[in-house]
């Protein structure tokens, strides 16, 4: 008779041990594998943070020196203030990515506010928003303002932060790129209400009340421009007024914004915003931009806000440790454990040992037959602990994504209102944000799908529990069967009289 | 098998004292002997060292001829003796079919009739059976060995006069029809009235 035959045997029949010490070896196996994939998840968590956090940094105007700054009487409606220093160019952005490895691309912005017309010369229809709060209606009494769309002059539409937020989905065309001169991208939803599509022309001039101001002819400013895209929001967003919403934007180039706004034509980008290429290198690449000679801290701020980005990080470092930690402490005390039930198993079986050592079974094979029986409840129970630890694994990896979220809301929120009180836009590209230029640009709710916490059980990490188990089981096994290696013939005569 | 002889033979626990001293003896197939004696006066230990469960302080155990302690004494346990003992010691996972298997290719059914248990019985759990069933599960277990040594200590004490008598019948088959040699430790005389050989051991010598 085979061992085989006796493990199954010694299985099947003495159902209560078995099923107690499969349990036993699937609650530490499912505690193991789901401590595993949920500290893989805080990895990715962190990284997720720092993408969603930390993977940008941006540069605007230094604007603080007052001798830089200039002012002219627009006629009676009062002064018009601007800045005279080194304009924000598609230059100095360019010679930053020449110099400076890890950047992945940027995108320079300048808003600016404009009427849109068909081909026509038709003024859009605009999307109502329900975010009106009277402001609408004070300012509707100035002429035209209520026709104007927030229009935002960009160099790649595809490294705008509400694009590399989430916040907008380009769903047909293409982005609006640096080589583009007369591009333009609009919503989804203004274009079915204008019964526009990709292709179709647009008619963009300066507001005739904004024109009445600085003294510009507004058909002078008139400028025909092509659809090349359709942008959809994927989340609410509210703006201050109901014209400016996101809705009804246009993502467009500088030379159009140029075009439409012939009474300041010098002024350059408002604030570029870079993407490195690896979040956690970000303060070496701000460091090396801040020090190219290039980049003069009297005319440009460059920075980053690593804050949020650490408070964060350091919950989610925290967590990763006490998980490790509890990986070690659930496999030393699984093993004690096992190790414990199975020298108990094997002391009680040394008689049933000693009858099969007088029937001239050799002690290897006995062992043999201990170790088969266990290990056979072991692939069962690690299997089937790929699935409860996937499960344990899925609860405490939402609740990790929503405590995830929330500090990265809240992380943002805070700043986003600093920001707001100091009157730069904000460089954040989840939670409540503000993104783009000025304090009119749309506000978007925070969004859940951003940082997508996928705990999974990883091939690898179960093939390292077999592996791992198996050892710890042979290990325990050929320990607490140490009595049986080394009872003598002797001792099992007296076993058995 | 032609014999097991015991040459000059003395063991001793504690190397001061000597439980068995100077035992010479030949033990033949076909023969079945009793070994008689006080408790605690060497028997389970002459038993032991006869089915290689240690070896003799001083000389030796020769079968056909040949040092058991040269053959090997796990080899002489797997080839040539199998024990039975006065608690049985089945595998109880097992059931008498299977335990009877557990060294033996040959079919166990019919081994098991011939000690006297129906084919229901055989598939039982052994802890269902009595303690008359259970010792002819033993001594089936040990008759389908190759063995050509059976070596029983006290196989009967546990069991009432008729069953034990039943038990030494069988005994007594396995040496005269199944050309075995028995060799049975026990207290009791009506045993060892059956035996063709019997031994008396006291103070480590063993006489006929
Ligand atoms: N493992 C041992 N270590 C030391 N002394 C032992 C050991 N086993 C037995 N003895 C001693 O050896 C002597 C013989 O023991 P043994 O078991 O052979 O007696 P026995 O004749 O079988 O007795 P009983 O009829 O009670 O079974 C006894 O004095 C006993 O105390
Ligand atoms: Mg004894």
């Amino acid at each position: 008779m085979s061992l085989f035959y006796r493990a199954l045997a010694y299985i099947t029949r003495k159902r209560g041990r078995s099923i107690l010490l499969f349990l036993l070896l699937l609650v530490i196996a499912t505690l193991v594998l789901s401590g595993v994939a949920i500290k893989d998840a805080t990895q990715t968590a962190q990284l997720n943070v720092r993408q969603a956090l930390g993977g940008v940094f941006t540069m605007e105007q230094n604007t603080s020196d007052s001798s830089k700054w200039e002012s002219k009487e627009v006629g009676s409606y009062g002064t018009q203030s601007w800045y005279t220093g080194e304009p924000l160019s598609e230059e100095v952005a360019d010679t930053i990515m020449e110099k400076v490895n890890g950047i992945r691309g940027y995108n320079a912005t300048a808003t600016n506010y404009v009427v849109a017309a068909d081909s026509e010369g038709n003024t859009l229809d605009l999307l109502e928003s329900d975010s009106d709060d009277g402001m609408n209606g004070l300012l509707g009494s100035y002429g035209d303002f209520n026709s104007t769309v927030a229009t935002y002059a960009s160099t790649d539409t595809a490294f705008d932060s509400y694009f590399t937020g989430g916040y907008l989905e380009l769903v047909e065309g293409r982005h609006v790129t640096a080589e583009d001169e007369n591009a333009v991208m609009i919503s989804k939803e203004l274009a079915e209400l204008n019964g526009l599509s990709v292709g179709d022309k647009l008619l963009l001039h300066m507001s005739e009340f904004k024109a009445s101001m600085v003294g510009v002819n507004p058909e002078e400013t008139r400028m025909e421009v092509e659809i090349v895209g359709l942008f959809h929001a994927t989340t609410k967003s509210s703006a201050t007024l109901s014209n400016w919403s996101m809705d009804n934007s246009l993502y467009t180039t500088m030379n159009v914004v140029r075009y439409v706004r012939p009474d300041t034509p010098d002024e350059g980008y408002e604030k570029i915003h870079f993407y490195v290429d690896d979040p956690a290198e970000l303060d070496r690449i701000v460091e090396q931009v801040k020090a190219l000679p290039d980049i003069d801290p009297t005319d440009f701020i460059v920075q980053c806000d690593s804050n949020n980005v650490d408070s964060v990080m350091k919950h989610l470092m925290n967590m990763n440790r006490l998980v490790s930690v509890l990986i070690v402490l659930v496999l030393f005390v699984g093993a004690v454990i096992l190790y414990l039930i199975l020298s108990g198993r094997i002391k009680e079986r040394v008689h049933e040992s000693g009858i099969l050592l007088s029937l001239g079974f050799s002690k290897k094979n006995i062992i043999c037959q201990y170790l088969t029986e266990i290990l056979v409840i072991a692939v069962l129970a690690f299997s089937l602990s790929i699935f409860t630890s996937g499960a344990v694994a899925n609860t405490i990896g939402n609740q990790l994504q929503d405590y995830t979220m929330d500090n990265i809301s809240a992380g943002t929120s805070v700043d986003a209102s600093a920001e707001n009180g100091s009157g730069t836009p904000g460089a954040n590209v989840d939670g409540a944000t503000i993104v783009g230029s000025g304090d009119f640009a749309p506000e978007f709710e925070g969004q859940g799908s951003l940082t997508k916490i996928e705990v999974t059980i990883q091939p690898l990490v179960i093939l390292i529990l077999y592996g791992a188990g198996i050892v710890i089981i042979c290990f325990s096994v050929v320990i607490a069967a140490m009595p049986v290696l080394r009872m003598k013939p002797r001792e099992i005569l007296a076993q058995m009289s | 098998m032609n014999r097991l002889e015991i040459c000059k033979m003395s063991y001793s626990y504690d190397n001061k004292r000597y439980v068995l001293k100077n035992v010479d003896s030949q033990l033949e197939a076909g023969k079945m002997y009793a070994i008689l004696g006080p408790s605690g006066c060497g028997k389970t230990t002459l038993l032991s060292l006869l089915g290689g469960l240690d070896s003799p302080t001083e000389g030796q155990i020769l079968y056909n001829g040949q040092d058991i302690g040269k053959l090997g004494l796990a080899d002489h346990r797997r080839n040539h003796v199998a024990f039975v003992f006065q608690s049985y010691n089945l595998i109880d996972y097992l059931t008498p079919k299977e335990n009877v298997a557990l060294t033996s290719k040959l079919p166990p059914l019919p081994i098991l009739r011939r000690v006297g248990l129906n084919e229901e019985e055989s598939r039982r759990n052994v802890l269902k059976l009595s303690g008359g069933q259970q010792q002819r599960v033993a001594i089936a277990r040990a008759l389908a060995s190759d063995a050509d040594v059976i070596l029983a200590d006290e196989p009967t004490g546990n069991l009432d006069e008729d069953t034990a008598a039943e038990i030494t019948g069988i005994l007594k088959e396995c040496a005269h029809l199944m050309n075995k040699c028995v060799v049975i430790v026990t207290h009791s005389n009506d045993l060892a009235k059956q035996a063709d050989v019997v031994f008396r051991l006291k103070k480590g010598e063993l006489r006929e």
